[in-house]
């Protein structure tokens, strides 16, 4: 019997898989845009296009009252990222130290197809934004602008499918989708 | 020797003319350059305009299929085969959406003068209360002042004339650029505010609405408030035509303790404001609610936000209705040659769910009759759509909790939580998703296990709507002259804080609650609150602990502090209507043809703020982009971005905020005021703030800017937790900060490089610009003194 034979079998390590490309449909069913719709996309690949990404920018809206998800703000904005909070977002994460500036999303829609806009802090516009925790309607139509009238790639890491995305999860539930925002989060450099 | 119309001048009396024609309205002379401006007359100043607050476009489809060369792919703005790019045609979808409410609002005005002149002739005179300045609009658009209702049939003429101008350009292969579609969008917007004052004005001098009246009655509100023992009459829509012959009907044989007769939308409004005794039940987003409580016995329906499906619901309970408005006749017969008698016996026995009746004579006899008649047969018959107890129980446990309905729901409700609630007996979910659910019923065909999802959240909700009774003070219509000169000053100058218009419908995003909320806030601080259509209704539905309604609370006159209601849907043109009087009786600046220069005006000294926060309509729409080319920023909620269209400033951008100092024609850098002209915000915590930052003006002065900053970075505090980013930007010197906050902010100005003398407290270098009290803010050349000569 070989040394081979006799080694013990390893023993494979359960890792829990989640699937966010299921449930690509828009989650308001009649909002299809048209021929171009967003990819249905793993966590890892989000997690490592904003890892690698020049100039990403977070944006999270009024959803982000749930711990959980506000949590997965908190961290991603720990990691690093620059965050847009929209809506009446900032005033959860108002005593959280991150480098969240507060911006209307239609204004920011806008100002992101203008290359001439100098962010939030003077060092100029963005190559990359990731989007969750928008009323959902509200978001999917701003980023319409972007979709259609700006060289901005544009992923949403949401619980819903936005078909005007670049790329997006699908329509997740919410252990899913708090599980993609730690993989997502995985991804990111140690700061 | 017949005289003709016209005017003429007498050998030998050369400085007399002599005009022949109706009383005032013709002959007049224009003072400004634009009488009846045609579709491209304003395209300068509209240019201004867009070139500040640029077109944003958020397209809710990427394709074009207005014409058989399509569908075409315009994605990422391509171009389709016509040539027509994305923002073309997404500039062309918001003409046409401007269009559309302009055409209804005036075809409403077009109905209105038709009949009016019938009823009353064309010299009845224009009654609207304390005003010199009757018809601000038509003044201020036309170049001639009305006197009489006839005075009004070349206004819409010419509104007709140029709306079929503008259709003409949306077909393919004619106008291809955005920014003259949005020259031509705001030019229907402007045409909409004017087919509106036409509307009110004539309804209010002829029918004897409250004209100015700050002490209007109340009226009751709500869905619990009407008799369902008695025969119910409810009239949806907005043209009160009809409904008034229904009224007066019943008042003459004395029937208002027999028959409760409430209206459904603007209908509403205009029935109070006809007779005190008619009741409202609220917002189109009550209708098909109502309508499924089967508590009316017979619907009047009119014009607009009626909804498609209410002969096919009302039918389902045996509720005849009449239709009596050429714009909506749903299949139904004409009877309006034929007797009473005849048409009631044929709806009560169900050979025909409903009929078309023109004759408002015979509708004012028919419909009390009929709901005497047919009214007890169907209560004795209980119909309603609701289920009973026992099937609510069998419904909610059917529910799967696929989340299909949410999907579905405009509102994204989470519907299937309240189910499960409800299963285990607890209501209280359902009950606070009655206030947030706009009753559309699209729940009920997205439902995989067939549960009539609406009828669900009603019969769960009948606690709270039992208790659904508030109070509305009934449209006053038009701000008079003396509220003006009283109040004029502050608002120029900026001590009273600024204007907020509440208008439009009631496609919420989170409920009915939150306008109410929002009002309060801003009320405490002393805006000048003026509501009108579902907006109005929909501020007097909550009560404070001690049960008064915001209407109770506060007084109706037009200044700082009030609360005003100018009526019905068509009554927001004298909101609008009310800047240009605040240029016209405060500022002496001439009206009659000369729009550009008095929206100039409002746009640099008036803050004045439109919020739409649930409009759904193309009407809401075009209104607010009438407003937009008068200077008036407007605010919509979140749904608003499916207008597809936003124009918002870049205040990154110094030189889009270059304005020319009136004295001499100088170039002045100024901080963005206001900010934005159309924008969304996504909650109602994020909307005060920006409200309060959108009544800022070039024109306040030291006092007025520190009021409006304190109301700014307070509401900011409070509702954002944060000071916010460009406080600073409005500070010209010290006296424009907040004496409560001033030296702390000093200290913040200080830290971002600005020098400060603390020994005298005074500012020393870094605001954009100094305070200048004889600073002359306008945006158009030719207003300067230095080029006029």
């Amino acid at each position: 019997m070989n040394a081979k034979s006799q080694a013990k079998p390893v023993e494979k390590q359960e890792v829990k898989v989640i699937d966010t490309t299921r449930g690509a449909v828009p989650f308001n069913t009649g909002n299809i845009p048209g021929p171009k719709m967003a990819r249905a996309v793993m966590p890892a690949i989000p997690g490592k296009m904003l890892a690698k990404a020049r100039r990403p920018l977070l944006i999270v809206g009024s959803e982000i009252d749930d711990k959980d998800v506000l949590a997965r703000v908190v961290t991603m904005g720990k990691a690093g990222m620059q965050i847009a909070s929209v809506g009446d977002s900032y005033k959860y994460l108002a005593d959280k130290g991150l480098d969240a500036h507060y911006a209307n999303m239609h204004a920011l829609a806008s100002y992101l197809c203008d290359p001439g806009w100098p962010g939030f802090d003077g060092k100029g516009g963005y190559d990359l934004v990731v989007f969750f925790g928008i009323t959902y309607y509200y978001a999917s139509q701003a980023i319409s602008a972007l979709k259609n009238f700006s060289n901005i790639k544009v992923i949403s890491i949401d619980k819903y499918y936005h078909p005007n995305a670049d790329m997006s999860f699908g329509n997740l539930r919410k252990d899913v989708f708090i599980a993609a925002l730690d993989e997502v989060i995985a991804q990111l450099p140690k700061k | 020797m017949t005289l003709k119309k016209g005017s003429f001048v007498i050998e030998g009396l050369e400085n007399v003319q002599i005009n022949i024609g109706n009383a005032g309205a013709e002959g007049q002379i224009p003072e400004g350059p634009t009488p009846r401006p045609e579709i491209i007359s304003l395209r300068n100043w509209d240019y201004r305009i867009l070139d500040r607050y640029n077109p944003v476009y958020t397209p809710t489809g990427d394709t074009c299929d207005f014409c058989t060369y399509g569908k075409c792919d315009l994605t990422g703005n391509k171009e389709g085969a016509c040539g027509i790019d994305l923002e073309g045609q997404s500039a062309r979808q918001a003409l046409l959406t401007s269009i559309m409410g302009s055409a209804c609002h005036t075809a409403h005005g077009r109905h209105l003068l038709n009949y009016l002149i019938k009823k009353y002739g064309e010299d009845f005179p224009l009654d609207v209360g304390p005003s010199n300045l009757q018809a601000p609009l038509t003044e201020t658009i036309m170049g001639i002042q009305p006197k009489t209702i006839g005075d009004f049939r070349p206004v819409l003429d010419y509104v007709e004339e140029q709306l079929t101008q503008l259709i003409a350009t949306t077909n393919t292969g004619q106008e291809g650029a955005a920014r003259d579609f949005e020259s031509k969008a705001l030019h229907a917007g402007m045409l909409d505010l004017l087919g509106m004052e036409v509307a009110d004005i004539i309804q209010i001098s002829c029918m004897g609405f409250p004209k100015s009246d700050e002490k209007a009655p109340m009226a009751e509100i709500g869905m619990g408030i009407l008799d369902p023992k008695k025969p119910v009459v409810i009239c949806v829509g907005h043209n009160i035509a009809a409904p008034a012959y229904i009224l007066d009907y019943m008042d003459k044989n004395g029937q208002f303790d027999k028959i409760e007769i409430a209206g459904l939308c603007c209908t509403a409004h205009d029935m109070t404001r006809y007779n005190k005794s008619a009741k409202i039940i609220g917002s189109m987003s009550k209708e098909l609610k109502y309508i499924r409580s089967g508590i009316p016995d017979v619907l009047v329906t009119d014009e607009q936000c009626v909804r498609a499906d209410i002969l096919r619901e009302a039918q389902k309970l045996h509720i005849p209705v009449i239709a009596t408005n050429e714009k909506i006749t749903y299949g139904l017969p004409d009877r309006s040659n034929d007797s009473v008698d005849a048409i009631i016996d044929d709806l009560v026995s169900g050979k025909h769910p409903g009929a078309v009746l023109l004759d408002f004579e015979k509708i004012g006899e028919l419909v009390p009759k009929l709901a005497m008649k047919i009214g007890p047969i169907r209560k004795a018959k209980g119909l309603t759509a609701l289920p009973d107890d026992e099937n609510f129980k069998k419904l909610v446990a059917k529910c799967t909790k696929c989340l299909q309905c949410t999907k579905d729901c405009p509102e994204s409700l989470p519907i299937p939580d309240a189910m499960v609630a409800a299963v285990n007996g607890d209501l209280s979910l359902f009950e606070v998703l009655h206030d947030k659910c706009v009753g559309c019923g699209r729940c009920d065909y997205s439902c995989p296990a067939d549960i009539p999802v609406l009828n669900v959240i009603e019969k769960a909700s009948q606690r709270v709507i039992r208790e659904e009774k508030g109070k509305m003070r009934i449209g006053r219509g038009q701000i008079g002259d003396p509220e003006i000169r009283e109040e004029g000053r502050n608002l120029v100058l900026g001590t009273t804080p600024g204007v907020l218009a509440f208008v439009g419908c009631g496609n919420y995003p989170d409920g009915t609650k939150d306008v109410y909320d929002i009002v309060e806030e801003m009320i405490k601080r002393s805006y000048i609150i003026i509501s009108s259509g579902c907006s109005a209704m929909d501020i007097g539905m909550f009560k404070d602990k001690d049960g008064k309604t915001l209407y109770e609370r506060y007084p109706g006159r037009f200044v700082k502090g009030n609360l005003l209601n100018t009526g019905s849907c068509v009554s927001n043109a004298h909101i609008a209507a009310t800047t240009i009087k605040v240029a016209s009786i405060f500022a002496g600046r001439k009206t009659k043809g000369n729009w550009e220069e008095i929206a100039d005006y409002v746009l640099n000294r008036v803050g004045a703020v439109g919020i739409a926060w649930g409009a759904y309509s193309q009407k809401a729409f075009a209104i607010g982009t009438g407003c937009n080319r008068l200077g008036i920023p407007v605010v919509v909620g979140p749904h608003g971005t499916k207008y597809r269209r936003a124009f918002i400033g870049k205040p990154y951008k110094k030189e889009d905020w270059n304005v020319l100092d009136g004295r001499d024609g100088s170039v002045v850098n100024v901080e963005p005021a206001p900010e934005h002209l159309m924008i969304t915000a996504e909650t109602k915590d994020e909307v005060m703030p920006l409200l309060a930052k959108l009544c800022f003006r070039p024109s306040d002065n030291s006092l007025g800017r520190a009021i409006k900053l304190t109301h700014y970075i307070e509401l900011s505090e409070k509702y954002l937790k944060k000071l916010p980013d460009d406080w600073h930007v409005y500070v010209r010197n010290e006296a424009d900060l907040p004496v409560a906050k001033r030296e702390p902010l000093m200290k913040l100005l200080e830290e971002k490089g600005w020098k400060i003398d603390w020994e005298k407290k005074k500012i020393i270098e870094g605001p954009l610009r100094k305070v200048d009290v004889s600073f002359q803010p306008t945006n158009v050349p030719r207003l300067c003194k230095e080029v006029v000569k």
